[in-house]
């Protein structure tokens, strides 16, 4: 005898329900910045080697000790409020942080430096086989460093002290069209810059990746010198505003209890289904 | 199979738009354009006729960078042309120059054109590319003029005088000694800043002994270089002689540095609007120094070594929020002028005042009290931000209560925002807001009074006005079968509990298996058989008619039928729909 109607539907949705968390398991992060995404541009290997910390919202800083952290805000999404930021690194964090122009440009502004987005730089020379992923200028730091979508900004610096240069070779795309055009500048743009606050100080980096698979090995001794021994905690609250990139990293990545209630919740749909299949 | 077809179309479409955004991102690939090339030797050329030292580093890069296959050697050898140039430039410095190696480039410049032409034509702008190469054009000529000129000099004037001593780099107030023969016509030697060719001092010879004149040249001190606009820590001294008849010839270039002043600035991080910064300089020599806030000059001072406090007023030099303060230091002889700047960020000063409110307030006359406290000293000015506008005055350490409307809500969050203006200037003003659940006790009595009279009279007539509704409305069409399984158990449950039949049940039961439908509520057990009785056969509908009669004698009758004579009534219809 068939099952009834109303079985169906429940056996249905619970079936539907285990496919959607296989789905949400087995398909490949795209997201960039992710600790989830072992793509080009996720942060996985980042993540791993280092075994950074992560904080999903930027409450969450309050709990760690400033003096012996290093947070990488690492966003495609500008940060709504800049206070939490201000006040860990007032009390001697280190704050690195690049992404997205627009997400820079904000920061930059909320900390007081007042810098306008020209267009992406270029390097046809001094870049790693490819004229978007190009060899940089650290003023202090002698380690190579190669910066993937690195952006010029203009305007006035003031207080910000410049310590990232493209190379001489560089231009400014301004119309995108990734050929040189004459009017389009030449020379060394300032791609980074270090802002102290209070005992701590925040290095804002003009480039969409930086510590992304794609260029990690590049620039892991970079990042050695910058974090100096610090423990690393890695921003992740973007990933709220992507519920599957979140869901994914929370399930697979997150160490901990919220692991726990995902094998309770999968146990517990199997136990559904497997009553709904066999009861008569 | 025509589905499993559908549903493969789908998880591919799924899995294409899935994996198409990784696909995107490692498939575009860059190809260096020719323009880019012929900009760059542009701006090598541009840095060779200046003397910028970048220029050579740029060259080191360009000769070993990866081109198009077929313009390779072309790129090698122009860009080794401009290697070679550097050598020679950088041989300048040298008693020794090399001759034979300016004669080679010399040779060679035709070279770095071929290559401009070439590259020219796989350039994406055509006009953008002419342009270019005539421009580079005209600066090989540039440059080759240049080259013969120094060439000419060179070969007269080697071995023909002397520098002592001769050094690397020169730091500002050494002297220089130019040994020069008496029989060269030299009036003076003028010094200029190379390659802006600024003109910053002259020195006349004087007789050394009976053979050679001598020409001490001083290497300028910072604040006279900075006097013409030249603030770098590196700066090239073109030394030219002037000859009787006016004309020049470069003597020597001459490399002197610069150092930068040690101070130190100091600021606080945060200050609060109307209180005074207190800023320190710290030196370790007396300088001369201006200090800015934001770009405006607020004190010019003389920095004295050790720590230099000062005290800047807030307003009228700073703003609220972010301020920068710079300190610019003179140059003097030995250093160059240097700025250095520190962040500011100040804050307003807010009176003490704070609004208090219960999280959930009771609105009795439709109006909510709220207290603004007043904890300092100053009186404050009290603004309602909403439709009224209303204004009060809250005095100092004093308390105000307010109230507000509560609106006609039952329940509802007030949002109240209140603009505060202290009475002193000592103080800004602000905003205050606070949310307040609000419970309006009158609107929710009247509502409950009302429900209390509607409810008594909605509920007599509830139950007939939903089996009238229902009925009606199945009738217009098809009863949703979850509606219909409800109102099938609202309806059926009085025969059920109040009448209690075991006989009817399955009177009914045997009318669902016959899937004859149930009586409605509003009809009699016989006119529902009139109903069904022209879909069934005619044996079928007596002996249906007989189980009908049994019901019925259970349900009105004192005379019950048994219980197994409804069974056999029951068997008899169900083996009879079967026969059918």
């Amino acid at each position: 005898m068939p099952p009834p109607k109303s079985r169906l539907v429940l056996l249905s949705i619970t079936l539907g329900a285990l496919l959607g968390f296989l789905i949400v398991l087995l398909l490949p992060s795209t997201t960039p910045h992710n600790i989830g995404n072992d793509g080009a541009y996720g942060l996985s290997k980042f993540y791993f080697s280092l075994s950074a910390r992560t904080v999903y919202s930027m409450n969450e800083l309050t709990g760690l000790n400033p003096e012996q952290t290093v947070l990488v805000l690492a966003r495609q999404s500008s940060l709504k409020d800049v206070t939490p930021v201000r006040e860990f690194t007032s009390s001697g964090g280190v704050v690195i942080a690049y992404g997205s122009p627009q997400f820079v440009v904000k920061l930059l502004r909320d900390l007081g430096v007042f810098l306008e987005f020209k267009g992406y730089v270029l390097d046809g020379v001094l870049n790693a086989d490819s004229m978007d992923r190009i060899l940089v200028n650290t003023s202090q730091l002698q380690v190579r460093t190669v910066f993937e979508r690195p952006y010029a900004l203009s305007g006035d610096f003031g207080f910000a002290r410049v310590i990232v240069w493209s190379s001489v070779f560089a231009y400014v795309d301004f119309n995108g069209n990734r050929l040189y055009d004459l009017n389009e500048p030449i020379g060394a743009f300032p791609l980074g810059v270090e802002i102290a606050i209070g005992r701590g100080r925040v290095l804002v980096f003009f480039t969409e990746y930086l510590l992304e698979n794609s260029v990690f090995e590049y620039n892991r001794d970079f990042f050695a010198v910058l974090a100096d021994g610090r423990e690393v905690v890695l921003d992740q609250s973007e990933m709220r505003l992507q519920v599957l990139s979140f869901v994914r990293t929370l399930l697979l990545y997150e160490r901990g209890a919220i692991s726990i209630y995902t094998v309770l919740f999968l146990t517990l749909l199997l136990v559904v289904v497997a009553h709904l299949a066999t009861r008569e | 199979m025509k589905s499993c077809s559908i549903i493969l179309l789908v998880v591919s479409v799924l899995l294409i738009t899935l994996f198409s955004h990784d696909v995107m991102i490692h498939s575009s690939q860059f190809n260096t354009d020719c323009l880019y090339h012929l900009a760059l030797l542009d701006k090598v050329l541009d840095y060779a006729l200046t003397g910028d030292t970048i220029g050579e580093v740029m060259v080191k890069h360009l000769v070993n960078t990866s081109v198009t296959p077929g313009l390779r050697e072309l790129h090698v050898e122009a860009y080794r042309v401009l290697l070679d140039y550097y050598r020679f430039v950088n041989g300048l410095e040298s008693e020794a120059p090399n001759l034979s190696l300016l004669y080679s480039i010399m040779s060679r410049l035709n070279t770095i054109v071929n290559y401009a032409s070439r590259i020219k034509a796989c350039s994406h702008d055509s006009s953008a590319a002419s342009a270019l190469a005539v421009r580079i054009e005209l600066k090989i000529k540039n440059l080759e003029e240049r080259l013969q000129r120094i060439y000419l000099q060179r070969a007269e004037l080697e071995e023909l005088f002397t520098i002592e001593p001769y050094k690397d780099k020169y730091s500002p107030g050494d002297v220089i000694k130019l040994v020069v023969p008496r029989n060269m016509p030299i009036v003076s030697t003028e010094v200029f800043v190379w390659p802006n060719m600024v003109r910053i001092a002259e020195y006349e010879p004087y007789v050394r002994n009976e053979t050679h004149y001598e020409i001490s040249v001083e290497i300028p001190g910072a604040h006279l270089l900075s006097d013409y606009g030249v603030r770098s820590r590196e700066v090239w001294l073109a030394l030219y002689f002037r000859f009787q008849n006016n004309s020049y010839m470069l003597a020597s270039l001459l490399k002197a540095e610069y150092g930068l002043p040690r101070v130190q600035l100091d600021a606080p991080i945060t200050t609060r609007y109307r209180d005074n910064i207190t800023v320190t300089m710290l030196s370790d020599e007396v300088f001369d120094a201006t200090l800015y806030m934001n770009d405006v000059e607020v004190l010019n001072t003389t920095l004295q070594p050790g720590n230099n406090t000062v005290s800047v007023n807030c307003p009228p030099h700073c703003r609220i929020g972010h301020n920068v303060i710079k300190l610019c230091v003179d140059a003097t002889d030995k250093t160059i002028q240097y700025c250095l700047a520190r962040p500011i960020y100040v804050e307003p000063v807010y009176p003490r005042v704070k609004v208090l409110s219960d999280d959930i307030s009771i609105a009795w006359l439709g109006y909510v009290r709220i207290l603004i406290v007043n904890e300092d000293q100053v009186d404050v000015y009290v603004t309602m931000i909403d439709y009224t506008r209303r204004t009060f005055t809250v005095p100092g350490r004093g308390v105000l209560s307010i109230p507000v409307y509560s609106g006609i809500l039952p329940v509802q969050v007030l949002d109240l925002r209140i603009k505060v203006e202290p009475l002193s200037e000592k103080y800004d003003a602000f905003n205050l807001s606070l949310s307040v659940y609000v419970v309006n006790i009158p609107v929710l009595l009247v509502l409950t009074l009302i429900s209390i009279i509607l409810i008594p009279l909605v509920s007599e007539h509830e139950k007939s006005f939903v089996v009238t509704f229902v009925s009606y409305w199945r009738k217009a069409q098809a009863i949703p079968r979850k509606l219909e399984n409800l109102a099938r158990d609202a309806l059926l449950k009085p025969y059920e509990m109040g009448l209690g039949s075991r006989i009817a049940m399955l009177y009914y039961n045997l009318l669902k298996k016959l899937k004859l439908g149930l009586p409605r509520e509003s009809e009699t057990l016989r006119e529902h058989y009139r109903q069904i009785s022209h879909q069934i056969p005619e044996g079928l509908g007596k002996l249906l008619w007989r189980f009908l009669q049994l019901v019925e004698r259970d349900l009105y009758s004192s005379k019950k039928p048994l219980y197994e004579e409804a069974e056999e009534a029951y068997y008899g219809v169900l083996s009879a729909s079967s026969e059918e």
